[in-house]
């Protein structure tokens, strides 16, 4: 049994003996002293290291780590000082949240102080409790955030509306970047708007177009609208607020209408909530987050759908009052610890505080095809949709022992062109194909439209999308596919409309890919 | 009675010559040690030892040397100092030495040097380059595995160029595909279709590494509860962890990972008729995790190469022996009622 080792001994003498070590090693030390790795100095970006080993290159978390070696910058980063402005609710409550789990993630701490005259302050320190950052929360509405990062009082604007065209201008005439761009703009969680009244109105639900009759005061009494014979009383937020900006995009702005002037404009949607709660006559529109202990009441389409406003409905932007979350940055250098928070964001732990402060986080979750009840009434209840017994079998068939992923894609009018949140989504389904755990079963795109145009070309054109879909996904995952998982794309039409193709909002919800996972099952021969 | 035993062999040997080893071939001693008693096996390995049988002495020298690796037993454990002189090493009593350091053939007095000290010293790299150089891979993959998992990643860096092929550690090899993959979810369903034996090694290295690299958000809640398992920490599972689909992600996993299959076969070999969830899960907490699995290997790979000693019953008898002793220091409540029978003595 020992001659093999005999062999081994003379030629293992005659091996010189070389280290792979250089000149330009680094050792990087974890800060509590457990880690150490060393290797060739490659790179260091104000964030990370990258060193070669033996194992391949590594990027290392400078924040995480010291460095020794003749090649190690002077200094990773200095303690900084930043501000992060706009939504009261989301900057006051959700990032002061997020910021708690940061100092957590990265094993160190945070401490918040809270300031009953001005902006909260939080401290961030590393696990040696070394300070990284002092970051002050500036709750003053999306406008203020805006002219804070305008006048770099702040490094980051948080919006529940998007930026207007004409705000955007602004910036890129002063040299501030396309804010709208991905570099600038990132949509870090979802809501719904709501209408609320007390839980003593005995309301249950409201029709889409009795909206914007209503806040604009052109239906004044409960009677009108179903309920007893009393005054309706207003409550709104400012049309510069999120919620205020929001509701006029997808409500008031489409029927010509604006908010009474009788309407009582509060600061936020908190005090919104909480003022209708205790008034049996009141009517408001606020988010989802901020419901307290008002009553939501559900909205019934023109043409009968209606839509709850769940978690899920909001992922898939199905529910007519959806919003967007909006960080928004120049073009100038952030801090090295904003940076850092902002990958941070997108991680779970992020998505999770984000969900349980009530908004809706954007991580993926799954339908089944027999919760989809919806989807069925709505293809034979509206009279404006081309559809044969034919054609819903078909999608029937396609659609069994499937689940609905809440990744949808949506598309401009006759357009083909994915959207901003469309191309996070494609990284975030790529990511979530590779993750292995979907082997034995494919992946459908399937395209729908509204009901504007022939059937026959919307079917063209909602396969198309599904194409274009597809053509960005397998771009996007590793090596251009995963062995064992097909991705099939096919076009429905007009065939499932999921929100009222007379509204603007409703045909924006109908054009869609949806993406579904469908078991792959083998029938023996 | 055991000390009459190993008398009677010593005057056998010291009186009779070596009438007796030469009945019994290192096969047949290797063979009875793999399946049989230690008392008999060793009294065999012992008389082939000095009747200067170079396999022999190295396997008595790493079973006095090193008990865990060697075959940790009650039997070898209760030996007292003069047994132990009889029966594992070389030399007159009271002046015995270890059979590593007195092998009978001059050529493999650096193998045996490598064997002995390799536990000792400073120097993981170099200890592992002396194992690697001699033949013994298996040993010389486990100390650059425990010293990354000590946190000195730093010292892989010192690994010389010419290397024996130490660089070809499939944990290492394993830890280099991962980082050159662009696709860096770590999930039990990628774990199970990768058929690599040295998997879990490189999990739990790059799991090491995890904080400082940024990597923790692509381990999923499945494989962060798979590994908190395999870390010998199943106490901190959540309470809606999926033992069923743990267990069996274990089993399916141990088919190719041979350390891990050891706590598998244990614990069919001591159920009963119904299924323990937890019978997995709480021996590995009790013996603290996989590094002590992985610590149950052959003594020499030159003479019981691992595949054969791994494959064998007696790593279970080990894994057994271990499970029993740790486990009167084992603070927490027994969950498994497999374990519960065996360490009553009902089992």
């Amino acid at each position: 049994m020992l001659r093999k080792m005999k062999k081994i001994i003379p030629l293992s003498l005659a091996v010189g003996i070389s280290t792979i070590a250089t000149a330009e090693t680094v050792t990087l030390k974890s800060l509590d002293g457990a880690t150490s790795l060393s290797g060739e100095f490659l790179n260091f970006d104000g964030q990370t290291y990258t060193i070669r080993t033996i194992v391949g290159d590594l990027t290392i978390d400078a924040f995480q780590v010291t460095c020794e070696g003749d090649v190690c910058p002077t200094a990773v980063s200095d303690p900084s000082n930043f501000s992060i402005s706009g939504d009261s609710n989301a900057v006051g409550k959700l990032f002061a949240d997020l910021l708690f789990k940061f100092g957590i993630d990265i094993g160190g701490d945070t401490v918040t102080s809270l300031n009953p005259n001005g902006p909260a302050e939080v401290q961030l320190s590393n696990e040696l409790g070394e300070e990284l950052a002092n970051i002050t929360l500036k709750s003053n509405g999306s406008v203020q955030g805006l002219r804070d990062i305008f006048s770099g009082e702040a490094s980051l604007a948080v919006l529940t509306r998007p930026i207007t065209k004409e705000e955007n201008a602004i910036f890129q005439l002063a040299g501030l970047g396309d804010l709208t761009s991905p570099e600038q703009q990132t949509i870090f969680a979802l809501d719904g708007l709501v209408i609320i009244t007390s839980k003593s109105n005995p309301l249950r639900a409201i029709a889409e177009q009795d909206l914007a009759k209503i806040f604009s005061g052109k239906v004044t009494n409960w009677a009108q609208i179903g309920g007893p014979s009393a005054d309706i009383n207003l409550y709104a937020r400012d049309g510069t607020s999120g919620t205020g900006a929001v509701f006029n995009t997808l409500v008031m702005d489409p029927a010509g209408a604006k908010i009474a002037d009788t309407a009582s404009i509060l600061d936020t949607d908190a005090d919104v909530a909480k003022a209708v709660a205790a008034d049996p006559l009141g009517i408001s529109v606020t988010s989802l987050s901020d419901v307290g202990n008002a009553k939501v009441l559900a909205i019934r389409g023109v043409c009968g759908i209606q839509v709850p406003a769940t978690p899920f409905t909001i992922k898939t932007e199905e529910y007519p009052l959806t919003r967007r979350l909006y960080t928004y940055r120049t073009n100038q250098e952030l801090p090295a610890q904003l940076t850092r928070f902002l990958d941070f964001i997108d991680t779970e732990p992020a998505q999770n505080a984000i969900a349980n402060d009530g908004f809706v986080d954007l991580g993926v979750s799954f339908q089944s095809n027999d919760e989809q009840g919806l989807r069925y009434l709505s293809a034979v209840l509206p009279t404006d949709v081309e559809m044969t017994l034919g054609q819903l079998r078909d999608m029937t068939a396609n659609l069994m022992a499937s689940d609905r992923v809440s990744i949808t894609y949506r598309f401009e009018l006759g357009s083909a062109q994915l959207d901003a949140r469309a191309q996070d989504d494609i990284q975030r389904l790529a990511q979530m194909l590779s993750t292995g755990d979907f082997d034995n079963k494919e992946v459908l795109l399937i395209g729908y439209t509204d009901s504007i145009g022939g059937g026959t070309s919307n079917q063209r054109l909602s396969k198309l999308r599904a194409e274009e879909v597809r053509a960005a996904l397998i771009s996007a995952l590793p090596g251009g596919g995963i062995e064992g998982l097909p991705i099939r794309a096919m076009g429905f039409g007009e065939i499932s409309p999921l929100a009222c193709n007379e509204s603007k909002s409703g045909r924006n919800i109908n054009r869609r890919v949806e993406v579904w996972l469908r078991d792959n099952v083998t029938v023996s021969q | 009675m055991k000390i009459q035993a190993i008398i009677a062999t010593a005057a056998l040997f010291f009186s009779a010559s070596n009438v007796f080893a030469q009945s019994v071939t290192i096969n047949e001693a290797v063979d009875a040690w793999l399946n049989g008693s230690d008392a008999a096996s060793l009294e065999m390995l012992s008389d082939l030892a000095h009747s200067g049988n170079t396999d022999a002495q190295l396997l008595l020298g790493q079973i006095d040397r090193d008990v865990v690796p060697g075959g940790y037993s009650d039997f070898v454990v209760g030996l007292d100092y003069t047994e132990r002189e009889l029966l594992l090493r070389a030399g007159d009593l009271g002046k015995s030495v270890n059979w590593l350091l007195s092998l009978t053939d001059p050529e493999l007095a650096a193998l045996g040097e490598a064997i002995f000290g390799y536990r000792v010293g400073r120097d993981p790299i170099g200890n592992a380059l002396a194992l690697q150089k001699y033949g013994e891979p298996a040993a010389a993959e486990n100390v650059i595995w425990n010293t990354v998992n000590n946190g000195r990643f730093d010292l892989l860096n010192t690994i010389p160029a010419e290397n024996y092929g130490l660089l070809d550690s499939g944990f290492l090899q394993w830890i280099t595909a991962y980082m050159a993959n662009p696709n860096k979810a770590l999930t039990v369903n990628r774990l199970l279709a990768d058929p690599s034996p040295e998997k879990i090694m490189g999990l739990l290295a790059v799991k090491r590494l995890a904080r400082v690299l940024n990597l923790n958000k692509h381990f999923s809640d499945e494989i962060n509860q798979f590994i908190d398992i395999i870390l010998g920490k199943g106490y901190d599972l959540p309470d809606d962890a999926n033992l069923v689909d743990l267990s069996a992600d274990i089993e399916k996993i141990a088919e190719v990972d041979a350390p891990l299959s050891i706590a598998v076969r244990a614990c069919k070999r001591w159920e009963t008729d119904h299924v323990d969830y937890e019978c997995i899960i709480q021996s590995l907490e009790i013996v603290s995790g996989y590094k002590t699995l992985l610590s149950i290997r052959t003594p020499v790979e030159n003479v019981i190469p691992a595949e054969d000693f791994l494959a064998s019953e007696h790593v279970v008898d080990i894994f057994e022996n271990l499970v029993k002793t740790r486990a009167l220091y084992y603070k927490r409540p027994i969950r498994s009622s497999t374990l519960q029978r065996l360490l009553s003595g009902e089992g």
